[in-house]
């Protein structure tokens, strides 16, 4: 009984408490909504207003937004007084916080870990590499190396430390530092088969360290420019691996401050960073917006200086928007039809030289890519190391189709499966294949499945023709050429085609250990032809990387493999 | 008497969690997929993949897997996130702040759309407000709520200079100002349900004898409609907001994702693209709970609304 009346005096407290919030907030819910009607009948009245005279609008609205201009130019001046003595008015200035939006987060802090080019993105700021990808992606630049000479034979690189680069934390980088990076890349390091080629590393001196690989190694600098090599201080600093990566110590431009998961991480400025007066920007906060229109929006408000991922079919029309831009950067995507070739007809390049010709890569580029990206010939894309631009790709024609399916073992068409997994921008390219496969007499049906399940299936041969591709990591074309075509060095069965042609991999091979630029390119030639001819690929598409940009960004570049150098970006706010 | 009830509540919880957490497991274990292929891409060479089975024990017969999950469990230990490679309980605790606070806010705002609606549209049944209630607010229920996430987000945080365009904030002030919108927006989702449930039970009780008893005292029509209508009508509703209850989560899920607030829901959604099977497993577990627990308290809040309600 006594315990009833408790709970009836709890109940009562429960429900005037709920009543008195309820009140209250219904008082000013009652207020809102007239607030928000109000606000809704404004935009209402304003909207037809809008259609019937766009042009009055147009001009109010740039009225405001001169006023703003003017406001800013103030502000401008008078930040451009204060720092007049030291910096070039119209020159990079110092100071922000630069607030980056991208679709996830971080998953580590450590490079050897790190698989995924979201977080490389990010730690190549806190960390660098003896080689750089240069700004065209074309070839790899010096970076926290100034020299490197090769022997003879090939097989032995003589790597010069740049001087005057010291760790975030004072220490000078030695040459007993890139051992220990190396070494452990190597040795740990989820990419570490990149360096595989490595016998051992010498040190004669504090600024001189020695490779030598096993075979000669034409793509050794490139791989060298890979993020799991970075270079950090030998021996963790003193530390244990996982005290490191909590509060990692590298040459980059920016030292890691705070990485809440699932929120944000921000860098900030390294005081000790050799390039002179770089960085501008005091720190830089990676943000993580899940949904694409969230981080335009954010862009919009003024809550993000940049937005990457955006999606295709906005950036034309985010672009036009006051104080923005929206634009692509060359990127090394390229997708592809690849073909399971251990089965029937697949194993018949009348087969895929019929599916060649019938598919019309212009039509695919402009309906699935908005006219960002092109149709793609080759497999090595433009912003990639020894593509040809003279390929001989087989051409977009009907009768060239059917006159190629009528020597196949399939001369009245078949039907097929077209296993896609289940991300932008893949399933809309894969309809309009099956719709130009069609009048082949090639019924396909597609067969999407969640990316988490994608390779697993192709890597199993569970398929007949798959939608793949390949990203760049470093600037030289080997990284995806012997996974493509090599079955056996590879390691992947030719990407899980099973593709097996003797004349191919030894062009493949030839390619590794050919060191003359001119002899690589004739190689790489012959490979982009061989597979034009031979189809066990066909390329569809380049895909070029979307970002979007306030006006107060200043400096934003990204290179083919998608490296951002925010220590050359600053804000003009 | 309620501290038994609480007890055996509690304890009953336990096979249902124990069938949850099975049914999780062979579920996202089954689901073809390969998270040492997800995680470390197609470039990966087939030595990496193997040595990252062997190092998470996916190379074991799965029935070992599950015992060793779940001897992890009886010691609190819900493994380790294979993407984040920190503990997953450490991952969640960071991620749960912002789940509950969205849940809680709107909770609440789901009952102070619905009070008044509920209250109008009752007081005026079968006419053009009561209409315009049972209508209008209907179509919350067919919006998905991505969809009124960016609506809200492009015509009032755009345009309100103290709204931020999604994101969770530093400090408590503006964590609650952040929680506006997505709470409002998952309130519209709910409150079709509980405007109407409201309004049924508010009708019904305006109709009982009590009622007319304290008419006749001569009690205000306010206080009667407070003290003695709402106090009863609202009973059947916290029922309904506790049942939806997996759906209100789920909802949380869409929402957290457009307004970019680190819940779990967002955490949930690349755990499973990723088969980063310790996190399902764990935050699966946890929503589980929450659930159950919720339930749970609405029968608590119901006892106590309503003497009449026994806790046994």
């Amino acid at each position: 009984m006594n315990l009833l009346k408790k709970r009836g005096t709890i109940g009562l407290a429960l429900l005037v408490a709920l009543s008195l919030i309820a009140a209250a907030c219904g008082g000013e819910d009652e207020e809102e909504t007239a607030t928000t009607e109000a606000a809704a009948v404004t935009t209402t009245a304003a909207a037809p207003e809008t259609t019937a005279a766009p042009a009055d609008d147009d001009m109010a609205d740039d009225d405001m937004a001169d006023d703003d201009m003017a406001d800013d130019d103030m502000a401008d001046d008078d930040m451009a007084d204060d720092d007049m003595m030291e910096e070039d008015p119209d020159g990079p200035k110092r100071g922000g916080d630069l607030i980056f939006a991208r679709h996830r987060d971080n998953t580590t802090l450590d490079p050897g870990a790190a698989v995924e080019t979201d977080t490389i993105y990010v730690l190549d700021h806190i960390f660098e590499t003896l080689f750089a990808t240069s700004a065209d992606g074309a070839s790899v630049d010096p970076w926290l190396a100034s020299d490197y000479e090769v022997s003879d034979d090939g097989k032995s690189w003589t790597v010069t430390l740049r001087e005057g680069v010291v760790f975030s934390n004072g220490q000078p980088m030695t040459s007993a530092d890139v051992k220990f990076s190396i070494q452990r890349a190597i040795d740990e390091a989820a990419f570490g088969f990149l360096l595989s080629a490595i016998e051992s590393i010498e040190t004669p001196d504090d600024m001189t360290v020695v490779f030598n690989t096993s075979f000669p190694w034409a793509p050794f600098l490139a791989d060298l420019s890979v993020w799991a090599a970075a270079i950090m201080p030998a021996d963790y600093a003193g530390m244990s691996a996982e005290e490191f990566f909590e509060n990692p110590i590298g040459t980059g431009p920016f030292l890691f401050d705070e990485w809440v998961p699932g929120e944000y991480i921000r860098l900030v400025r390294n005081d000790n960073y050799w390039q002179e007066g770089k960085p501008y920007v005091d720190s830089v906060t990676w943000t993580q917006v899940p949904d694409d229109n969230t981080r335009i929006l954010q862009l919009e408000g003024g809550q993000a200086h940049i937005a990457q991922n955006v999606p295709l079919n906005l950036l034309d029309s985010l672009n036009e928007k006051e104080g923005i831009t929206a634009t692509t950067f060359p990127a090394t995507t390229v997708y592809w039809v690849s073909f399971n070739t251990t089965i029937e007809p697949f194993n018949d390049r009348h087969v895929r030289r019929a599916i060649a010709h019938a598919i019309d890569q212009d039509a695919i580029s402009n309906a699935a890519l908005f006219g960002h990206g092109g149709p793609a010939c080759s497999v090595i894309s433009p912003a990639v190391p020894f593509h040809d631009p003279d390929t001989p790709c087989l051409e977009s024609n009907m009768d060239l189709a059917r006159a190629e399916l009528a020597q196949s073992s399939v001369p009245d068409g078949f039907s097929a499966e077209y296993l896609v997994g289940d991300q932008s921008p893949n399933l809309p390219i894969v309809e309009i294949i099956q719709g130009q496969l069609a009048p082949l007499g090639i019924d396909i049906s597609i067969r999407t499945i969640d990316p988490g399940q994608f390779y697993s299936t192709i890597f199993v041969f569970d398929y007949e023709i798959a939608f793949t591709g390949w990203t760049m990591d470093i600037p030289d074309p080997d990284q995806k050429i012997s996974f493509m075509f090599d079955p056996e060095l590879g390691g992947g069965d030719s990407y899980s085609t099973g593709y097996n042609n003797p004349e191919m991999i030894e062009l493949v091979r030839a390619g590794q250990t050919t060191f003359a630029d001119a002899d690589r390119a004739q190689i790489y030639a012959d490979i982009q032809a061989l597979n034009a001819e031979e189809v066990p690929f066909i390329p569809l598409v380049v895909l070029d990387a979307p970002f979007a940009w306030s006006d107060s960004v200043k400096g934003l570049w990204v290179n083919p493999v998608g490296k951002r150098h925010l220590e050359d970006v600053w804000l003009d706010e | 008497m309620a501290l038994r009830y609480f007890l055996r509540r509690l304890l009953r919880m336990i096979p249902v969690i124990l069938g949850m957490t099975i049914i999780v497991f062979f579920m996202i274990h089954l689901v073809p997929g390969d998270p040492a292929r997800t995680l470390l891409g197609p470039r990966a060479p087939a030595e990496a993949i193997d040595a990252f089975n062997l190092r998470w024990g996916f190379d074991r017969p799965l029935h070992e897997q599950f015992l060793s999950f779940l001897g992890g469990l009886v010691q609190g230990d819900l493994g380790t996130s294979l993407s984040y490679n920190v503990p997953t309980t450490e991952l969640v605790t960071g991620r749960f702040t912002p789940t509950l606070l969205l849940l809680a806010i709107s909770g609440l705002f789901a009952m102070v759309i619905s009070l008044p609606l509920a209250v109008v549209a009752a007081l005026r049944e079968e006419r053009t407000p009561d209409h315009v209630v049972r209508v209008i607010p209907m179509l919350g229920l067919g919006l998905p709520a991505f969809w009124v996430g960016i609506l809200l987000l492009t015509f009032v945080a755009l345009r309100v200079d103290w709204l931020p365009v999604g994101g969770y904030g530093a400090t408590w002030p503006d964590r609650l100002i952040a929680m506006i919108l997505p709470g409002l927006t998952v309130a519209i989702g709910i409150a079709p349900f509980t405007i109407r449930s409201l309004r049924s039970s508010l009708i019904e009780v305006m109709e009982a004898d009590y009622i007319a008893t304290a008419r006749a005292k001569g009690l205000a029509g306010v206080r009667v409609l407070w003290a003695h209508g709402l106090r009863n009508a609202v009973i059947p509703t916290v029922t309904v907001l506790g049942v939806n209850l997996g759906w209100l989560v789920g909802n949380t899920l869409i929402v957290e994702k457009v307004f970019a607030l680190p819940g779990l829901g967002a955490l949930m959604i690349d755990a499973v693209l990723e088969r980063d099977f310790a996190v399902v497993q764990g935050l699966a577990l946890i929503f589980g709970l929450l659930v159950v627990l919720v339930n749970l308290l609405a029968d608590v809040v119901r006892a106590s609304l309503d003497p009449r309600v026994q806790l046994s």
